[in-house]
């Protein structure tokens, strides 16, 4: 288990070379830089600004010094957030946004297995085809639409919910929905599937046959076992949380790790978004390695090892 | 003596296809006496699993039974599912054909054993264990407390047909059906799951529906044998007398087809003579004797008249209209 777990994160770092190289790469190719809209700057400071930052320097040996740091732990300075080191605006929006993903995806988990569920146990009436519409609906709208029609109901023409901004829990309701709804959708199709496939085989028939309510049939013999492409398909639905979160938290203005991604962006804060990029991978890295964990745990024919 | 437990009149059992529906089972009437071993034979596809997954109400989604299955003075294909959870696991159980994909995964063989007395008597969750122990040690299953904690497949083929027997025993049914409990198993295997069959014959009140396609094992277990053909009862009669002198030519094929160590059956050269042809598509039957096609003793009316299933000598029934020839 501990040689599983190591060896998996042995592997992580060729991808997070990859992910760091690519991404550093693209950024610097994009027209623009962290200093335009400073404009009519001296050339001369300018030019030291640039130096400060190692801007001067070919892209290569900029990167090869990113990784150097990198490797000490040192994620850099904010160049636009000048008072702030990428670390430090990390772990500001690090809490809004785990508080949103992990919400988001339970959501998802706990709505997605009971409408699949519910679906595969009625297969072909018409609770089962309103699941598998508004499923298909959740998969084909994106979340940049749900969360302003959410607003414009539920915000303005209700007034129930606030429209944007960080606060009590009330705050979360609306952007973990508009989060959660993809994964909703998708999660629903596929636990519907498995649990009409699960329901089909022969030790469901033995369970019934030994006399059990069709409760405990399905809660302890079907579940278990009709989950496991759930459980595999959570690190993509990560993956999901994680992407839908930098638009979400622009949407509704939340101070998560997003937001920052996108005003790194904007701004050409190359340190800002080279960090939140390393961090997004390690999240996502790190994720897939407790759900394999998990499964390995629901499936006993899978050892870990 | 020959009091009847259990018993089917005008069974049927059909399932729609996308291609048209399928009969599985027509007209099929048979008794099950108490403490009797009734032996069910026939080709694959001949309907022996549907016939008995119907009267437990296991048939799949598409199929549905017809005529009545009487147990205790009910008609078993009327019952709420609610109500067959009274019986079946506990009355009726039934050991399945596959015991390698029978057993849930992902659960203990001891939670799948002790649920079942949970279910059926009422035993706490602390209780079950030792009375599934108790029984597992009974039946002479090597290790008993190891293996109730291993899943499925931690288990030999031959060890999973044993738990799921044991789990069909736990109750102490009425009526136990083994639907070809030895087919995937190798032969030693085999010998050791027919003994703990046998030994439950002599040893208890239940009676016993074997299901096979082994006519030496129906020989060794069975008072009596039923012979399926595409869906219905060609013939029926005691062992002795459907070994020694069978009726229908299908018996006889079928016999034929067997191996023995002392072959005075097989053809000149010693070697076992297979039925020649396939058995009828049960989407559209042929209107006179389904085995009509095959059989080498086919006279003209066999294609267009189907031979009723009448009762003759002894504990006989006979469906062919040759019998009397021979
Ligand atoms: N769900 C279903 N839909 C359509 N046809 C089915 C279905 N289940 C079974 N059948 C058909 O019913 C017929 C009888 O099947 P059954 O399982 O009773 O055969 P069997 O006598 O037990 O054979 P075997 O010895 O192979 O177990 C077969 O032709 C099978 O194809
Ligand atoms: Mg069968």
């Amino acid at each position: 288990m501990t040689a599983f777990i190591v060896r998996r994160l042995l592997f992580a770092i060729p991808t997070l070379l990859a992910v760091i190289t690519l991404s550093f790469v693209l950024m610097h190719t994009a027209p623009g830089g962290p200093f335009d809209i400073d404009a009519g700057l001296e050339p001369e400071i300018l030019e030291n600004l640039k130096s400060a930052y190692n801007l001067d320097k070919p892209v290569p040996v900029q990167l090869l010094m990113y990784i150097g740091n990198v490797l000490q732990g040192d994620l850099g300075p904010s160049i636009i957030r000048k008072d702030y080191t990428v670390s430090e605006l990390l772990s500001l929006g690090l809490p809004v946004s785990l508080s949103l993903g992990l919400k988001a995806l339970s959501l998802a988990l706990l709505l997605g297995g009971i409408l699949g569920t519910y679906a595969a146990l009625h297969q072909n009436s018409v609770a089962d085809y309103a699941v598998m519409t508004l499923s298909m609906s959740g998969i084909a709208i994106p979340s940049f639409v749900v969360a302003p029609v959410l607003t414009l109901f539920f915000g303005v023409y209700l007034n129930l919910l606030p429209v944007a901004g960080w606060g009590d829990l009330r705050h979360q309701i609306l952007p973990v929905i508009a989060l959660a709804l993809p994964q909703v959708a998708i999660i629903a199709r596929l636990m519907r599937s498995s649990m009409i496939e699960v329901l089909r085989s022969n030790y469901i028939r033995t369970a019934h046959a030994k006399g059990l309510s069709p409760q405990r049939i399905v809660i302890r013999h079907a579940l278990p076992a009709a989950i496991l492409p759930v459980i595999s398909y959570l690190g993509p639905a990560i993956a999901g949380v994680i992407t839908g979160s930098v638009v979400i938290e622009q949407i509704f203005e939340l101070p998560g790790v997003g937001r920052y991604f996108i005003q790194g962006a904007i701004d050409r804060d190359y340190p800002l978004v080279m960090g939140i990029v390393i961090f997004f991978a390690g999240a996502v890295i790190v994720m897939n390695l407790l759900v394999d964990i998990l499964y390995g745990f629901l499936d006993p024919k899978i050892k870990v090892e | 003596m020959a009091e009847p437990i259990l018993t089917a009149e005008g069974l049927g059992v059909a399932f729609e296809t996308p291609d048209g529906t399928v009969r599985a089972v027509t007209d099929l009437s048979f008794t099950l006496n108490k403490g009797e071993c009734l032996g069910i034979v026939g080709e694959s596809g001949s309907g022996k699993s549907q016939t008995f997954l119907a009267a437990l109400g296991l048939l799949a989604d598409n199929g549905t039974a017809s005529g009545t299955v009487t147990f205790q003075g009910q008609n078993l294909l009327d019952l709420t599912q609610q109500k067959l959870n009274t019986i079946r696991g506990d009355r009726i159980t039934m050991i399945f054909q596959d015991a390698l994909t029978g057993l849930t995964p992902h659960m203990r063989m001891g939670d799948q054993l002790g649920e079942v007395l949970i279910a059926h008597q009422g035993l706490t969750k602390t209780a079950a264990p030792q009375r599934v122990l108790d029984l597992i040690t009974r039946l002479r299953i090597p290790d008993p407390e190891k293996r109730l904690r291993m899943y499925p497949h931690e288990l030999s083929g031959g060890m999973r047909q044993r738990m799921m027997i044991a789990m069909a025993l736990l109750c102490e049914p009425d009526i136990l059906i083994a639907d070809e409990p030895t087919t995937a198993l190798d032969v030693t295997i085999q010998a050791q799951v027919l003994h703990l069959l046998g030994g439950l014959k002599k040893h208890t009140k239940t009676s016993i529906i074997l299901v096979t396609h082994d006519l030496g094992v129906v020989a060794g277990l069975c008072d009596r044998v039923m012979v399926m053909y595409a869906g219905r009862m060609v013939e029926q009669a005691l062992v002795n007398e459907l070994f020694y002198d069978p009726k229908h030519p299908y018996t006889r094929g079928l016999l034929a087809s067997m191996p023995r160590l002392t072959d005075d059956v097989g053809d000149k050269t010693g070697r076992l003579s297979a039925i020649p042809g396939q058995p009828p598509n049960l989407q559209d039957m042929p209107g006179g004797c389904a085995f009509a096609p095959r059989c080498a003793a086919v006279q003209a009316r066999c294609h267009t008249e189907r031979p009723p299933l009448t009762q003759r000598d002894g504990m006989r029934r006979l469906a062919c209209h040759l019998e009397g020839a021979s």
